[in-house]
Formats: structure tokens, C-alpha cells, sequence
């Protein structure tokens, strides 16, 4: 008796430590919050592509949100005709979605006529429109689709770079309240199980995967806020890998039981201007504050100095960027105040800011005040600019009130002279940077005609080297005009738990999960 | 108390002056409250002159010192510097002065709408009393911290909304001493004098009933002063308080959430600071009522 019992209880010990091995192929990574949706057509913000871009895949990657480079995903390869107006894809074969369902060119055409609709509000619709009007699209056959333009467009690759959604899914319901935008189906490495509202999101591994099945089974995406508790996380096991640059890494380094990978992010943290606003209309203005910027101080503050100081507006991300081009605004208090002295800047009512005909430099510094690192940039910006002599007041929005006022591009009338601002993952096209650098309701309100000219040139033109030429001379040009000062492109750290194996899951900051292939990640045996 | 009870008008002010004499030497004896109301004194003094005292400009960086990371006390910068190589010396000073600053009007304000109701109601009485009363039951029903954090993003981060924020939800309990003294004050033998000589309501309250309140009031606003330095804190903490990049004690506070494994400073100097302000003024508050507060003598 006594024996069988003994039997029976190593039996219980080992079927639990069985359960054990189980339960720790669960991958916990780390979200800001509760997505606004898990509809892939409507994800843009961090949260919600936090989730979403383990669930679904565009035709091709390098897209906005889709990483540094153009390669295959769902669409096997492509040809372009020799008028450089058809694009013909040739679909991977055999490609389920998470129910089962195969994926086909039906699914392709129905998520850009989708897109297209205006009244579904998708931020992606300007990606298929040429001219205003929409690009034409043929489904061959199950497996081969057409894109067909009017003119030669070098950016149709990126353009459709769109999350595909499958057509089934949506044949009883419209597609902005669908209930797949909280209950998705993708073609992605891991599919969604549950939401626990304030909590996580639970996924699991699609075994049909077509680059191979998930070797870890669970991916839970938990909604830890800010880079200190998500460290705190990390070293209570609560979160197995995570994005903690700006933390506090003491704990973690010289710490066997984690390790360190940096990348840079395709991110920019900016000051950018309100160009048409009166007193910082002239760039010579903006460059001399730019001197006057010490961007080096900012990335130690706030970044633990994980940042790379930029010498362009774009993200090196772009195809284009080359570093050490364009000549560096390096840090000079002395002769920023010399270049504003020399532009009739100076303090003659002895008050300690600069004036000008009786005019005094104010400038009001608007940003998100619920954004952290907003907060942390601004001091810094604040006590630059003042010391040399500018009445800078700092103007923290609520996040409805930074709606209205930072983040809208439909009105030229800005509020504020200057705003920090952050934005990014526009991949290696410098296209996408068109809304903001060539357009007069941007947030710049900047209305270069000559920058406007190159861009749509730039479009244009499908031969690779002119584009190179074309969006070079933009470049420079940006950098001269300055109708933002890129303060810094941040460098991820990315901790997570050493026996986490990454290296097929390339680690890559252009990817805001900081994961290219998810499904590659595997757990060590120890 | 007895003695009181024939008391007219005209002799109560040299009673009144008994008992100030005789307060005096109480809140003497009560030696906590004593060293806490020099300590008070001191940081009160402080505040008003903290242009003067402070040794580096509270919102000048220096970030060539610090690095990106707070800086420990040293001979230059005595309490250390946060993570942007700002003194924390003239930043605990400039906080104090905020807090200070906060706390007191802040009570100040709501003195001015708890005395005003409380007195109103325990006058007149009746429907008026009624009223007052339920308005007073239904502000303390609400959670106010939750609505001073619905008021405080409404309003903006300045420091006269954080005040009339604080105000605006914490006037109740005052008004409920100050009526229920008034309504046995207002039954009193010298009220009903001064009624007779033909004294109008507006006297009767203010000069009659409302100096024999001033005791209860000090003591109540001293003790209160305590909570709202802490809302104000906490505001500041979660960053609805002084807009950045001024100091208070509450956002330094916020600032050291990320440095509190490795820079004991920032979270500590005002930490203590706040627990100090705070401790100096309950126990003053609690020496004032001892030494004021009839009820308890």
C-alpha cells in the first residue's frame, strides 16, 4: 500500500511538472494599454499594432508599420510590365486563415476595395488613390492579382503594403463596427483567443503558419504602462521580453538571467514649427535654435542615452538616407545667440529675452502633456531656448486637446508656435513623409513649393537611381529650410529572458513590437 | 463654561482676552507643537524668501553634470541634482513654496465658502438651513479626489485652478462646525440682547456669534491646511498640478518614480519634506485645539 502510494504521488509530481514545461512555452511581451481595435484595416496607433501585427500580414512587407524593407509575405513575388503600369502578384498557395479558410486573391481585392470606401474612414485610402482617383485592380485567378495604374507610380509597392482581411469574415456586416475588428482573423504567426479588457490579450500559435508553425504556443500581450514598470515587470517574470529603453537598466546588466539587444527604432522625436506662424516663419530663426539645442543633453535625459543624434528629416529607415550628408546643427549656445543677434535679435529693454522692433520672441511649446517622454523632453527645450534668451512657455495638451490642436492636418491656422512631436514607422519610403513634409495642412503648415515639386517627382519617377537624385535634393533641401529639428531617432532595448532564443525572430526596431518574425522566437531548454 | 453663561457683549472681549492669554501659555506647554510651529515658521520663511535662498536657478539644467542620471549631494549641489542636473536643493525650496503657497489659500478659499454657509445656516435655520445642509450632504457624498481629478484636467495645471479645485471640494466640514456652533451659539444671552437693541442679522452674525467661532475655525483650518498640501501632491504627482517644468513636491516626487532603486535622494528629500510639512501642521493644529477649543479644555 505504502509503496503504491509513493507510485502515486511521484506520478502526480511528475504529470505536474509536466503541466509545468507546458505552461512555459507562453511568450508574455509587453503593450501600453487596451487597443482601439484588432481590426489590422484600422490599427495606426501603438497599442493596437502592439497586437495586431502578430495576427495578420500585408502582400508584401515594407509598407508603413511593416518594417525596413520590401520583401514577400503573402504575395510569392510580383512583375511589373515594362510601361511600368501593371503590377501582377503572384499569391502564396495554400494559406489558411486562423478558421481554416484558404486564402485567396478573392480576400486581396475585397480588403482594397474596403480600404477604398470612404465612408469606412480607413487612414490607408490615400495609399491607393493616383491622382484622386483609385488604382484598378483584376483578380486573374485564385492566385494571381493585378494592380493596374494610369501613370508610373514608384511607390505602389509600399502602398499596398495593408494588412489583407479575409472577405468571409465580413459578408453579414459592414466593416467599421464588424465584430472582427474585436474577434480578428488573420494569416499571421499567432491568433487571437481572448481580451481581458485592462489586462492582456491572449493569442495562440497558428500550427498552420505558412513560414512554420509558432514554437512557443501561447503569446500573451499584457498592458504594463511605461518603460519602469514594464522593467519592474521583467524582474518580477512577469513580462518575458520587453522595450525598456529610458529605464533604469542597472538591474538588468551583468545579470545572466537576461539579456540586452539595441536597435535603432524607426522613430523620430522632433520639435517641429508652426512655419507660417509670424515670428518663425524665417528659417534662419529655426536653424539658430537648432544650434542652440543641445540634442545630445536630451537623448542622456530622457533616452539613458540610447538615441542616434539626426543629421536629416527622414528616418534612416529611408532608402536615401546616407549619414554625414547633410552638414550637423551642432550644439553652440554661443553662436546661436549670435546668429539671432545677427537677425536683429536682441535684448534691448534689458528684460532677458531677445526682442525685435518692440517685439518680443515668445514662443509657446505645445505638446501631449499625458506623453511621458513629451514631459521629459520639454525641460530641457525649455531651459535651452530661454537661456538664450527666448520667453519659451511650455503648453501641455490633454489628449483631446492635442487632437484638435497638434495632430490635425486638415487646418493652415496652427495654434502654437513650436510642439514636440514623435512619429515614425514609415519604413524605407520617403514618400510617406509626404502628408507632413509637403503638404500646407500638415502640422508644420509647411508650403514648399520646390519640396512639393520633388516629391511628386520623386513619385513619379520609377528608375532608381533618379529617385535616389530626386529625393536627395529634398533631403538637403529639408535640412536647410528645418520646418522641424529632429531631436532624436531613439534606439530600442529590447530585455527579455535569456533562455528566449530571438535570433530567428530578428529583433528589428522597425517593427513596433521589435519582433520581424514572431513566430521564429523558441525557448531554450535549461 | 458656566461662567460664561451671563455674559454680556461688552465684557466678553476681555473674556475673550483671558482665554487667548491662557491659550498661549497651553500651546506652550505643548512642546511638539511648539518646535513644530518654529519649523513652520522656518519653512514659511523659506517660501516667501525663495527667490533669495535658493542657490541655482530651480529650472536651469545641467546636463553636461548629470548625464542622464540624478546626481548624488555634493558639495556643489548639496541635495543632489535630478536626471536634467537641476539643483534639488532649489527645486525642494521652490516645491515648498508651491505647497505652501496651495495649501493655504486653497484652505483659505474654502474657509470663505464653508464659514459663509455654515454660518447662513446655522442663523437662519429652517428651509435655509435645509438646503445648505443637503447641498453640503451631497458634496461629501461625491469621491472628491475623483472629481478634483476630472476638475484639475478641466481646468488646466495652473496654480490658482489646483486651489480653487481644492477649495471648491473641501468646505463642508467646516461648514458643519460653524453651523452647529452657531445654532447654540445663536441661543445664547447675548445674541438675544444684541437682538433686542435692534442689531440686524448681518451684525448679529459677524460681530455677535462669528468671533466665538474663531477658535474652532483656526483649529479646523490648521488641521485641514495637512490635506490639502497632500491633494495638491498627489495632483502633481499624477501631473495635473503646477505646470512643468516648475517644481512642486509632488511632481519631484512623480520625476523619482524611475530612480528610486538607485537615487535615493530624489524620492527621499521631498518625500521628508511633504511628511514634514504635513506632520508640522497636524501637530500644531492638535496644540491649537488644545489650547483654544472650549470642549476639549
Amino acid at each position: 500500500m505504502r509503496k503504491l502510494s509513493l507510485i502515486l504521488i511521484l506520478f502526480v509530481i511528475l504529470s505536474v511538472s509536466a503541466v509545468s514545461a507546458q505552461e512555459s512555452s507562453t511568450l508574455i511581451v509587453q503593450s501600453n494599454g487596451d487597443p482601439q481595435t484588432l481590426s489590422g484595416l484600422y490599427a495606426n496607433d501603438g497599442n493596437s499594432l502592439s497586437v495586431v501585427t502578430f495576427l495578420v500580414e500585408p502582400l508584401v512587407l515594407g509598407g508603413e508599420n511593416w518594417g525596413d524593407s520590401i520583401e514577400p509575405a503573402l504575395a510569392e513575388s510580383w512583375t511589373v510590365s515594362d510601361d511600368g503600369l501593371e503590377y501582377t502578384f503572384n499569391l502564396r498557395q495554400g494559406v489558411k486563415w486562423h478558421d481554416g479558410v484558404e486564402f485567396t486573391a478573392a480576400d486581396v481585392l475585397f480588403t482594397y476595395q474596403v480600404v477604398l470606401l470612404e465612408e469606412n474612414a480607413i487612414d490607408w485610402r490615400s495609399n491607393l488613390l493616383q491622382n484622386g482617383e483609385p488604382f484598378g485592380f483584376e483578380v486573374v485567378d485564385d492566385y494571381t492579382f493585378k494592380v493596374i495604374l494610369t501613370q508610373p507610380d514608384a511607390t505602389v509597392l509600399t502602398a499596398l503594403s495593408i494588412p489583407i482581411v479575409p472577405a468571409h469574415a465580413f459578408e453579414s456586416t459592414n466593416v467599421v463596427d464588424a465584430p472582427f475588428n474585436t474577434n480578428p482573423i488573420g494569416t499571421g504567426p499567432y491568433r487571437f483567443v481572448e481580451w481581458n479588457t485592462g489586462e492582456n490579450i491572449v493569442l495562440e500559435a497558428n500550427a498552420d503558419y505558412w513560414r512554420g508553425a509558432p514554437k512557443i504556443g501561447r503569446l500573451v500581450v499584457s498592458f504594463i504602462e511605461g518603460v519602469e514598470n514594464s522593467a519592474n515587470a521583467l524582474l518580477a517574470g512577469e513580462l518575458d521580453f520587453a522595450r525598456i529603453d529610458g529605464a533604469d537598466l542597472t538591474p538588468f546588466q551583468d545579470n545572466p538571467d537576461f539579456t540586452i539587444v539595441e536597435a535603432p527604432r524607426d522613430l523620430m522625436r522632433y520639435v517641429g514649427f508652426n512655419v507660417q506662424s509670424e515670428l518663425y516663419s524665417d528659417p534662419a530663426v529655426r536653424q539658430a535654435l537648432a544650434v542652440g539645442l543641445d540634442r545630445n543633453a536630451v537623448i542622456d535625459a530622457v533616452a539613458g542615452g540610447y538615441g542616434i543624434l539626426p543629421d536629416s528629416v527622414f528616418n534612416r529607415s529611408v532608402f536615401v538616407y546616407e549619414e554625414g550628408r547633410n552638414a550637423q546643427y551642432a550644439f553652440d549656445p554661443e553662436a546661436a545667440k549670435q546668429q539671432l543677434a545677427d537677425l536683429g535679435w536682441t535684448d534691448s529693454d534689458g528684460n532677458g529675452f531677445l526682442d525685435k522692433d518692440g517685439q518680443e520672441l515668445t514662443l509657446n511649446l505645445a505638446y501631449l502633456g499625458t506623453w511621458s517622454l513629451m514631459q521629459n523632453i520639454s525641460p530641457i527645450v525649455y531651459d535651452n531656448w530661454r537661456a538664450l534668451g527666448v520667453n519659451v512657455t511650455l503648453v501641455p495638451l490633454d489628449d483631446a486637446a492635442a487632437n484638435t490642436e497638434i495632430y490635425d492636418n486638415q487646418n493652415v491656422e496652427k495654434s502654437y508656435d513650436a510642439f514636440l512631436g514623435g512619429w515614425g514607422l514609415f519604413g524605407p519610403e520617403p514618400d510617406h513623409y509626404r502628408n507632413y513634409l509637403a503638404s500646407e495642412t500638415g502640422f508644420f503648415a509647411y508650403n514648399n513649393a520646390d519640396v512639393i515639386a520633388l516629391f511628386d517627382e520623386g513619385r513619379s519617377t520609377s528608375d532608381a537611381d533618379a529617385r535616389y537624385g530626386i529625393y536627395e535634393q529634398a533631403d538637403a533641401l529639408l535640412w536647410q529650410d528645418l520646418p522641424l529639428i529632429p531631436i532624436f531617432q531613439p534606439i530600442g532595448v529590447y530585455v527579455f529572458r535569456s533562455d528566449l532564443n530571438l535570433e530567428e525572430a530578428e529583433i528589428n526596431g522597425t517593427f513596433l513590437t521589435g519582433l520581424k518574425f514572431p513566430g521564429n522566437a523558441y525557448f531554450v531548454e535549461s | 463654561m458656566s461662567s460664561r453663561s451671563s455674559t454680556l457683549p461688552l465684557s466678553l472681549v476681555s473674556d475673550q482676552h483671558r482665554n487667548e492669554v491662557r491659550g498661549w501659555q497651553l500651546f506652550r506647554r505643548h512642546r511638539l507643537a511648539l518646535a513644530s510651529g518654529l519649523l513652520l515658521l522656518m519653512f514659511i520663511g523659506i517660501a516667501v524668501f525663495a527667490d533669495q535662498v535658493t542657490p541655482y536657478d530651480p529650472n536651469a539644467t545641467n546636463t553636461d553634470y548629470a548625464r542622464g542620471k540624478p546626481q548624488a549631494p555634493s558639495f556643489e549641489y548639496a541635495l543632489g541634482t535630478d536626471n536634467y542636473g537641476r539643483d534639488y536643493l532649489s527645486r525642494t525650496i521652490s516645491g515648498v513654496r508651491v505647497s505652501l503657497f496651495v495649501g493655504i489659500s486653497a484652505v483659505i478659499f474654502q474657509l470663505l465658502i464653508g464659514v459663509t454657509i455654515g454660518a447662513l445656516a446655522g442663523y437662519f435655520g429652517g428651509w435655509l438651513d435645509n438646503l445648505l445642509m443637503r447641498i453640503t450632504d451631497i458634496f461629501l457624498a461625491i469621491p472628491a479626489f475623483m472629481l478634483l481629478l476630472i476638475l484639475a484636467g478641466i481646468l488646466g495645471g495652473t496654480l490658482l485652478a489646483l486651489i480653487f479645485a481644492i477649495g471648491a471640494l473641501n468646505w463642508m466640514t467646516v461648514a458643519r462646525l460653524v453651523r452647529g456652533q452657531f445654532l447654540s451659539l445663536r441661543e445664547r444671552e447675548f445674541v438675544m440682547a444684541g437682538q433686542c437693541i435692534g442689531a440686524s442679522h448681518w451684525r448679529l452674525i459677524a460681530v455677535y456669534i462669528l468671533p466665538n467661532t474663531i477658535s474652532s475655525i483656526i483649529v479646523a483650518a490648521t488641521l485641514s491646511i495637512p490635506g490639502a498640501i497632500l491633494t495638491e501632491s498627489a495632483l502633481s504627482f499624477l501631473g495635473l498640478g503646477v505646470p512643468p517644468p516648475n517644481a512642486s513636491l509632488g511632481n519631484m516626487l512623480g520625476g523619482a518614480q524611475q530612480w528610486i532603486r538607485t537615487a535615493w535622494w530624489m524620492w527621499i528629500v521631498p518625500g521628508a519634506t511633504i511628511s514634514l510639512i504635513v506632520l508640522a501642521f497636524n501637530f500644531v493644529g492638535d496644540g491649537l485645539r488644545d489650547a483654544l477649543d472650549p470642549q476639549l479644555r
